[in-house]
């Protein structure tokens, strides 16, 4: 099949989304066709916005669009913890449980040996230079259990410990709510493995 | 436990059959290509979902097809299940009871097997590979867990590879490795718990069944052999070195140590050379190693005894009764061993037997004998 050259440029681009195959690309590309220019013209400002007005916050790394995020800037946050996450989605998760009150500090990512990602192309010196504040009592590391996310969570405990800093993990465990008999084996046996006590 | 019905649809040769099963001996007689492999590697993917014959999934899917399904109708000791194994859009899906279930290795092992394949008598002497996947398919029946680690391990091992391949090394890459030798150590001490702890079960059925074989004349035992361990050889493990924490850090600790101290050894050859990848399970006859002493009619005798000792391990274990599926093994014994063989198969609840001579149908009394030929199955009356 040949598509003029805009909508075929439009199935490309839309190809490089996540979740997206060359069906869902076209499928999207047919219907922009039909969209009013002033919906197009916003969603193109749109696209093109994230990457110019977005930025990392000079502390902790999560998107803002402003020097510091709102949660750095927040002077009711704690600032004795910090959760360490892989990415900015990571902290808006974590954010809608309404119960940390602590800080965060975002990754950029996982070490990964077969990516070729290593320490240096995380924010994980910028961390340790968070660390030498003294208010800093503990650090709550929360990177997915993925192989190289637990790799990197080990690799970071091992970076932070000497420093006298409590370092945790967080648990994993059968989802609140959940009937045992529905979860699988695995995920329950590390969930009685990470069991506490009463 | 038996299958009731096993499905096929767009399955090697098969395009779309189903075929009803009954308790006891099934035997499969056809000539050579007519597809009866081809229902006992049905059967294997219902219980391990992964073939027994490599070549990657999209090999058992028909010639010209996009997806294939296998399906079976499974009667255990108190359930009855629906086993759907499918492939579909390049990937594995399971089912049981039609509710998908998003891992495979929840799905491996509802279904329990002993498989015995003509490449099976060279268990002694063979590639340690052999020994290992012996190994790893019987426990991965029995314990989830034991399959998570195996595959975290093995994945692991590939991540740690790349890191000794960096050209320079710094203190960084040092602490990268520590965080990995970590995790590696961790899933590698449950492999080889969990792998000693099952030895101990094969070597009790294992001994009294070559007993029986060798009229007593002989005796079999076996150890696990721990690469950069000689100490474990001789260690004793706790009856159920899975939930005693202690012995698990114990060894954990231990496998840290050594795979810091093969760092170095390792970088050289590229690739990691200790671990539960590297060890091997080892038979011994009267105390000498069986590879050097063992003839030949006495290396198939011990692969009789261990095939014996599986059954009786997933019966002792989960407290089911394993199917067994015998891939044209009988051409391959003599007599007396054919019939050590048919108390095996007679053992089982249900077992099924590919043969490409009707020969051997004389051993097997009360058997459903089914022909096949091309891809179609035919019960004989």
């Amino acid at each position: 099949m040949h598509y003029p050259l805009p909508l075929a440029r439009l199935i490309e681009g839309f190809q490089k989304l996540p979740g997206i195959g060359p069906k869902t690309a076209t499928r999207l590309a047919f219907h922009t066709l039909k969209m009013k220019e002033d919906d197009l013209r916003d969603l193109a400002e749109a696209l093109l916005s994230v990457k110019r007005d977005l930025k990392t916050c000079s502390i902790c790394h999560h998107v803002t669009d402003e020097d510091l995020c709102p949660i750095c800037r927040d002077p009711a946050r704690d600032r004795s913890t910090i959760l360490v996450v892989e990415e900015s989605k990571d902290v808006m998760a974590m954010e809608k449980m309404k119960e940390y009150r602590g800080l965060y500090h975002v990754l950029g990512g996982v070490i990964s040996p077969l990516e070729g990602v290593g320490p240096e192309q995380l924010t994980i010196k910028p961390l340790l230079e968070r660390l030498k504040d003294e208010t800093i009592k503990e650090v709550i590391i929360a990177t997915n259990p993925s192989i190289d996310g637990e790799a990197t969570a080990v690799y970071l405990s091992r970076l932070i410990k000497p420093s006298g800093i409590r370092t945790t993990r967080i648990a994993y465990g059968v989802p609140v709510g959940g009937d045992l008999e529905y979860a699988d084996e695995v995920t329950l046996a590390k969930a009685v493995e990470g069991r506490r006590e009463y | 436990m038996h299958v009731q019905t096993l499905s096929l649809k767009h399955f090697r040769n098969y395009s779309e059959t189903c075929i009803p099963l009954f308790p006891g001996i099934n035997v499969f007689v056809g000539e050579n290509g007519s597809g009866k492999t081809n229902l006992l590697e049905a059967l294997v993917l219902l219980s391990l979902a992964k073939s027994p014959r490599g070549g990657g999934d999209k090999s058992w899917v028909a010639w010209g097809e996009h997806e294939a399904t296998v399906r079976g109708w499974v009667n255990g000791k108190s359930t009855l299940q629906t086993l759907t194994l499918t492939y579909i859009h390049g990937s594995k899906q399971a089912f049981a009871n039609e509710m998908r279930i998003e891992r495979l290795m929840d799905f491996v092992g509802l279904l329990k097997i002993v498989l015995f394949v003509p490449e099976d008598l060279q268990i002694v002497g063979g590639s340690p590979r052999f020994r290992r996947r012996l190994l790893d398919t019987l426990i991965g029946q029995l314990k989830p867990l034991y399959l998570y680690h195996l595959n975290r391990y093995n994945k692991l091992l590939v991540r740690r590879n790349q890191l000794l391949k960096q050209p320079q090394t710094s203190s960084e890459l040092e602490r990268l490795l520590d965080g990995w030798d970590d995790l590696l150590s961790e899933s590698a001490a449950y492999i080889i718990a969990a792998r000693k702890s099952f030895i101990m079960h094969l070597k009790t059925y294992g001994e009294k069944a070559y007993g029986t074989l060798s009229q007593n004349k002989e005796t079999l035992s076996l150890m696990y052999r721990a690469e950069g361990l000689p100490e474990l050889q001789e260690a004793s493990v706790p009856p159920d070195p899975l939930v005693e924490r202690a012995f698990l850090q114990q060894l954990k600790e231990q496998l840290r140590q050594v795979f810091y101290q093969r760092r170095e050894l390792d970088r050289q050859q590229g690739h990691t050379t200790v671990g539960p990848h590297r060890d091997d399970l080892l038979f011994f006859l009267n105390g000498r190693p069986a590879d050097v002493v063992a003839s030949q009619g006495q290396k198939r005798s011990i692969a009789l005894a261990i095939k014996l000792a599986e059954v009786e391990t997933i019966v002792q274990e989960s407290g089911e009764v394993p199917l067994v599926l015998l891939d044209d093994v009988f051409s391959e014994l003599d007599d007396e061993r054919s019939g050590m063989l048919v108390q095996l198969v007679k053992k089982s609840e249900q077992s099924f037997i590919t043969t490409a001579s009707f020969q051997y149908l004389g051993k097997l009394k009360d058997a459903s004998v089914y022909t096949v030929t091309r891809g179609r199955v035919r019960r004989v009356e």
